[in-house]
């Protein structure tokens, strides 16, 4: 899952951008409004962790001129602004949530857990799908069969995203662009090492490749 | 005397008075004196005409001869009589008949005006000089029924005395609007201080004369200097509530950091102090912006209030699928602050939806204020604890973040209205019932 974290304070940015790619995301740091809204057009994220007040160009403005585009990233607004005034014009300018500092990070956790799995279409909890259990806070999978198995970084990363995905027809492409961030080296080939560690770990049959197209999560009659 | 009004009515209200009343008393005496001026001048012509018919003979006897006179001598009791007094002898006229008349003698040369008590109860005025001819002193006294020239007087002295009242009356009047007509533009200020004050202008209007209209602009002066300070002081600390709130949240996250991983108490205690920080900055927040001298909104739409802030919860709870009911009647009227009431409905509204199960309702309604009530069918709770917790911001729940302090500012708005705010156990849903009165 790749994240877009928008937020200007020198040290509150660095240290969420840190604790979420440990938390197994791939979140990319922007603190600047202008560089912000261009981002959350060009790359592909899955989730905007917006501050309001930010240098260049509101927090709301970059919110409201994504909407006014058709994009539809979710967003969750994370401001020091918490009257229900700010609150009811973060939603009008189209925030899925919303987060008054100071926060705990496993209250940050949980609502991008919950808005991520409300834009897949899926309920809020654990992550269950193919036979699998999918434990995000201790970045581990439980098989069918019970037995437990821990999973590196980059696998958690892969896994959740194909579990999100179930059934779904995807690229190599779009697999490194939500598992890495911005700056980090692509090399989609390395994709294809971590799809054979995942089916090594859980089954063959559980990813199936579509050739020169990409691979496919669990059941794709779903 | 407190009011000017007053004072000045009172004040030219005496000196109109004392004015016309001394015209009054000077007129009146010398409409008197004119009126009896014109008989004596005319008993005088009558006591000379008298002296040029009288004639002494060698005798020195005195002969008058009547019959150029006046006839009035002759009829009995006519009202025109005469004396003629020598020294030896006294000619009456025939008028008198048998009453005794008596004048002073006088000396030579001298005149004496006098009023008398005649026949048949005249009052008589008598004109009596003193003359010498041929060597002989005479007096002749003419005197005159005198009650139609008093009637006259008093005629006189009646109607203009009506004419006077009526005269001061209409002048009392008269000024009583003049004054009230100059202190128009005091009214009209204080009447518009009274608008403001509810918030209904945001400024006075300074047409006025010279002599208020200084005043006036120094009161639109001060007016927007208050405003203006308040709403730099309240910007001030907003900013500064704000600006704290991110460093708070660092701390949150160096305290949640792997360096304190061995020492969960110094987490907790780190964690625990920020979220009271949080807490007391929120609070604080949301009273000095009460204590600011709030401009009252010229009348807010709830409706459109209540669908945004509706919309917002339901975006926030979408994962709880709870159903928010609403309702206002048609009459609610709401005169205040546009953030104070979503502050209030989000707070109570954002506290049902964590309790409820499926169910919140809102209603507004006027009885003798604006009564809003909120209810969910939740499970419910200990009403004296959540009384408590409105004093003084503490959470019922720890579980649920929050839910105290929401209350609790709700609390201090309504305060600010002197309003009350009370708690209940739903009959009809099952859940905590809050009602607020404004």
């Amino acid at each position: 899952m790749r994240l877009l974290l928008v937020e200007d304070d020198p040290i509150l940015g660095p240290q969420l951008q840190s604790k979420l790619n440990k938390s197994g995301y791939a979140a990319d740091l922007s603190i600047d409004g202008i560089d912000a809204a261009a981002l959350g057009d060009i790359e592909p994220y899955d989730l905007v962790v917006l501050d309001l007040g930010l240098p260049g160009q509101s927090g709301l403005d970059v919110l409201s001129r994504w909407r006014e585009r058709d994009n539809t990233i979710p967003v969750i607004i994370l401001t020091a602004r918490d009257s229900w005034e700010d609150k009811v014009c973060g939603f009008k300018a189209g925030a899925d949530d919303y987060l008054a500092k100071p926060f705990q990070f496993e209250e940050l956790l949980v609502r991008i857990n919950a808005v991520l799995r409300r834009f897949s279409g899926r309920n809020t909890g654990t992550l269950m799908t193919g036979g699998l259990k999918l434990d995000e806070t201790e970045q581990n999978v439980t098989l069918s069969s019970g037995e437990k198995l821990s999973l590196t970084g980059t696998e958690f990363k892969l896994l959740r995203y194909f579990m999100m995905h179930e059934g779904k027809l995807l690229s190599k492409s779009t697999l490194t662009d939500h598992i890495y961030q911005f700056d980090s080296d692509k090399d989609s080939n390395v994709m294809e090492v971590y799809v054979n560690r995942l089916r090594h770990k859980l089954g063959a049959k559980i990813i199936q490749t579509r050739r020169g197209q990409g691979y496919i999560f669990g059941n794709s009659n779903r | 005397m407190r009011s000017l009004r007053i004072r000045l009515l009172v004040g030219l209200t005496i000196i109109i008075t004392i004015l016309l009343v001394g015209q009054w008393l000077w007129l009146t005496l010398t409409i008197d004196r004119f009126i009896e001026k014109q008989v004596i001048t005319q008993l005088q012509k009558e006591t000379e005409s008298i002296l040029a018919n009288i004639a002494i003979d060698h005798k020195s006897n005195i002969q008058l001869d009547q019959q150029p006179l006046n006839s009035g001598y002759q009829r009995a009791f006519s009202g025109l009589y005469f004396i003629v007094q020598t020294q030896h002898k006294t000619l009456l006229s025939r008028s008198l008949w048998d009453f005794d008349l008596v004048i002073p003698t006088l000396k030579k040369g001298e005149q004496k005006i006098m009023y008398l008590a005649g026949p048949q109860k005249q009052p008589l005025l008598a004109v009596s000089a003193a003359y010498l001819k041929q060597g002989k002193l005479i007096t002749i006294a003419v005197a005159e029924d005198a009650s139609s020239m008093l009637a006259d007087k008093r005629q006189i002295q009646y109607v203009f005395t009506a004419l006077s009242a009526m005269g001061l009356l209409l002048l009392v009047f008269i000024q009583a609007w003049l004054v009230k007509q100059a202190l128009q533009p005091l009214t009209n200020a204080q009447s518009q201080l009274k608008q403001l004050e509810q918030g209904q202008i945001d400024r006075i209007n300074n047409s006025a004369p010279d002599e208020i209209k200084p005043l006036l602009n120094e009161l639109n002066r001060l007016t927007f200097s208050m405003l203006e300070k308040s709403r730099r002081s309240r910007q001030s600390i907003g900013n500064l509530a704000h600006r704290l709130k991110t460093p708070l949240a660092v701390l949150n996250q160096v305290a949640e950091s792997d360096t304190f991983h061995d020492e969960n108490t110094s987490r907790g205690t780190i964690l625990q102090q920020t979220a009271k920080i949080k807490q007391i900055i929120d609070r604080e927040l949301k009273r000095a912006r009460l204590s600011g001298v709030t401009m009252l909104g010229k009348g807010i739409n709830l409706e459109d209030l209540i669908n945004q802030l509706v919309e917002t919860l339901r975006l926030i709870y979408q994962d709880k699928a709870i159903s928010i009911d609403w309702h206002i009647s048609k009459d609610v009227n709401f005169k205040g602050d546009r953030e104070d009431m979503l502050e209030v409905l989000g707070n109570l509204l954002d506290n049902a939806c964590k309790w409820c199960d499926s169910q919140v309702q809102l209603r507004l309604e006027m009885e003798d204020g604006l009564v809003i009530t909120v209810e969910d069918d939740g499970p419910s709770c200990d009403i004296d604890d959540l009384s408590l917790l409105t004093r003084r911001g503490f959470r019922a729940d720890e579980s649920r973040p929050g839910s105290g302090l929401g209350l609790a500012i709700v609390f201090d708005i309504v305060d600010s209205y002197d309003g009350s705010m009370a708690f209940y156990n739903s009959e009809k849903m099952g859940g905590l019932q809050v009602k607020i009165y404004l």
